[in-house]
């Protein structure tokens, strides 16, 4: 297990070595390029930004009430998750969806189970403000970080804007694009490690590129193809619909990457598969009944045997990210 | 790192009865960049020959085809599906008013759409389902034109422009998000010029015949 500190410093010693790995970045399975990573000024951030970023992640004070900070929900203990089908919000009812997975955000491109974030920097803000979540108005929050002396310092010396709604989301999506997993069995398997898989994981690598059709949606270096699908679940949220004005894409979520999947459960935008065997089962019988389901989604017929094999091979995408949590400064 | 896209007036000097290398001239652009390149730019002489090939948007394995496609203002872009699965291309571009929406297309369709917004304008073309999915428009009047990709990679590009037409008095480079460079062909002392995005330095532009 690695803190933070190290993991970053392999996220950027990967540039190093990014040619050898470029080969594969266009087959369906491959590992995290940083030379694929956009950035919003075109180079990675400076490490005190992300420590800067990494703190205002864990402070309650992003709350209206002082009672959670991002890290709530987003527990890096439990796989940045926090192990409930829906959190509770602001009012401690359950929210609407499913705390989503953080893991490889660097390499996204929109952002929510509905993709209404185009950037990380707009993303990393729009809990904050939301009144059913931390339900706390931007300028509340300016105030309040201006309070600290810690912050005032360390945004004057990262930005030169200062303290600013743009700079706090900057912080925070520097932070998120630092929670990189990119060492697991899997990515050692790739380059080149011939025993860093089993024989179940081989095997459910195959089925997952191959019976399984897994790889129709879950593609790529971080096993997502960053789209948006309708698996059948059914319920009444309109997924993508909502935000793109396109009926026919009603109940569409997007796809959720793979990277320590393991650690991530329950599943789904509903948070209504508790563990990864009822998604496998789920899958395999053709998905839900829900109405306007994709086309891709179609039964599997895979025996026991497959579905123990494509367990050990999630278990294979498996890179904990171990995170000291820092002092909130007062 | 970059490919040919050139409409030049070659069929207009060969009615006239004249060969396009009497009347057009070569170039070298040297670019630098000085953090991250971006994907893509247009190199491009402003002008109308007339009749110009359509310009078409095409789609496989989940990605366009084109990383910039050069529409003339006024004509119509040709959308088309040659991928295995469905596409929704489209879009919303404040600035120059390009608001479309060819709506679910599935493998195989086909749809034009009039260039009706801003001239002059780079627009960036999306799919709402595999919003990954990237293209830019150049709404222009083109007498040449030259798209050119990056990789990020690489950060140093020397590229050679063909069969610029001799008549040519501007030269403009276009890359999305960052500011357009202005180059008078006929004073040679605007040849060097900054690469800016949002008035900050991002690299450099120098033009050698």
């Amino acid at each position: 297990m690695r803190t933070l500190l190290s993991r970053c410093g392999i996220f950027f010693a990967f540039i190093a070595i990014a040619l050898t790995s470029e080969s594969l970045a266009n087959t369906p399975l491959s590992r995290p390029d940083p030379l694929l990573i956009e950035y919003p000024e075109d180079e990675p951030p400076s490490w005190r930004e992300i420590q800067l970023g990494k703190t205002l992640f864990f402070d309650p004070r992003l709350s209206h009430d002082h009672s959670r900070s991002c890290a709530s929900c987003h527990n890096p203990e439990l796989g940045f998750g926090d192990g409930l089908p829906l959190s509770p919000g602001s009012d401690g009812q359950p929210l609407g969806r499913h705390t989503p997975s953080i893991y490889n955000l660097a390499w996204g491109s929109v952002f929510f189970w509905d993709g209404r974030a185009a950037t990380l920097e707009e993303q990393a803000l729009m809990p904050i403000v939301a009144e059913a979540e931390m339900n706390l108005p931007m300028a509340v929050l300016q105030e309040r970080l201006t309070a600290v002396a810690h912050y005032r310092n360390e945004f004057n010396a990262v930005y030169e804007e200062g303290l600013t709604e743009e700079t706090i989301g900057r912080a925070l999506a520097s932070f998120m694009r630092a929670i990189v997993s990119d060492n697991s069995p899997f990515d050692r398997h790739l380059a080149g490690d011939k025993n860093a898989l089993g024989p179940e994981a081989k095997r459910g690598l195959a089925l997952f590129v191959g019976k399984g059709r897994c790889i129709e949606c879950h593609s790529g270096a971080n096993l997502t193809d960053d789209s948006f699908h309708n698996l059948g679940l059914g319920g009444d949220d309109p997924g993508r619909a909502e935000v793109v004005d396109a009926p026919h894409l009603r109940g569409a979520f997007k796809t959720p990457g793979l990277r320590n999947v393991t650690l991530s459960a329950p599943y789904m935008h509903d948070g209504s598969l508790p563990n990864l065997l009822s998604v496998l089962e789920f899958y395999n019988r053709g998905g839900g009944e829900g109405h306007n389901r994709s086309d891709l989604i179609q039964p599997l017929n895979l025996t026991q045997r497959d579905i123990n094999d494509l367990l050990a091979f999630m278990g294979a995408l498996e890179s904990p990210i171990l995170i000291k949590r820092p002092e909130i400064p007062r | 790192m970059y490919r040919f896209n050139t409409v030049y007036g070659g069929l207009l000097l060969s009615l006239l009865g004249l060969s396009p290398s009497v009347l057009a001239a070569d170039y070298t652009v040297r670019l630098q960049f000085e953090k991250r390149p971006p994907k893509t730019a247009l190199l491009y002489v402003p002008g109308d020959l007339g009749e110009q090939s359509q310009a078409v948007v095409d789609q496989v394995d989940k990605s366009f085809t084109e990383s910039l496609v050069v529409a003339a203002p006024g004509q119509a872009v040709v959308f088309k599906n040659s991928d295995e699965v469905d596409h929704n291309i489209f879009a919303n571009d404040m600035k120059s008013g390009a608001r479309f929406d060819v709506g679910l297309m599935p493998p195989g369709g086909e749809k034009n759409i009039p260039v009706d917004w801003k001239a002059d304008s780079l627009v960036r073309i999306g799919c709402k389902i595999h919003p990954k999915m990237r293209t830019y428009i150049a709404a222009v009047d083109a007498a040449y034109s030259k798209v050119m990709e990056f990789s990020s990679a690489t950060s140093d590009y020397s590229i050679s422009l063909e069969g610029v037409p001799d008549a040519a008095a501007q030269l403009l480079l276009r890359i999305p998000k960052y500011d357009p460079v202005v180059i008078d062909l006929n004073d040679p002392s605007t040849w060097t010029a900054t690469l800016t995005k949002k008035g900050k330095t991002r690299g450099s532009f120098v033009l050698e015949r």
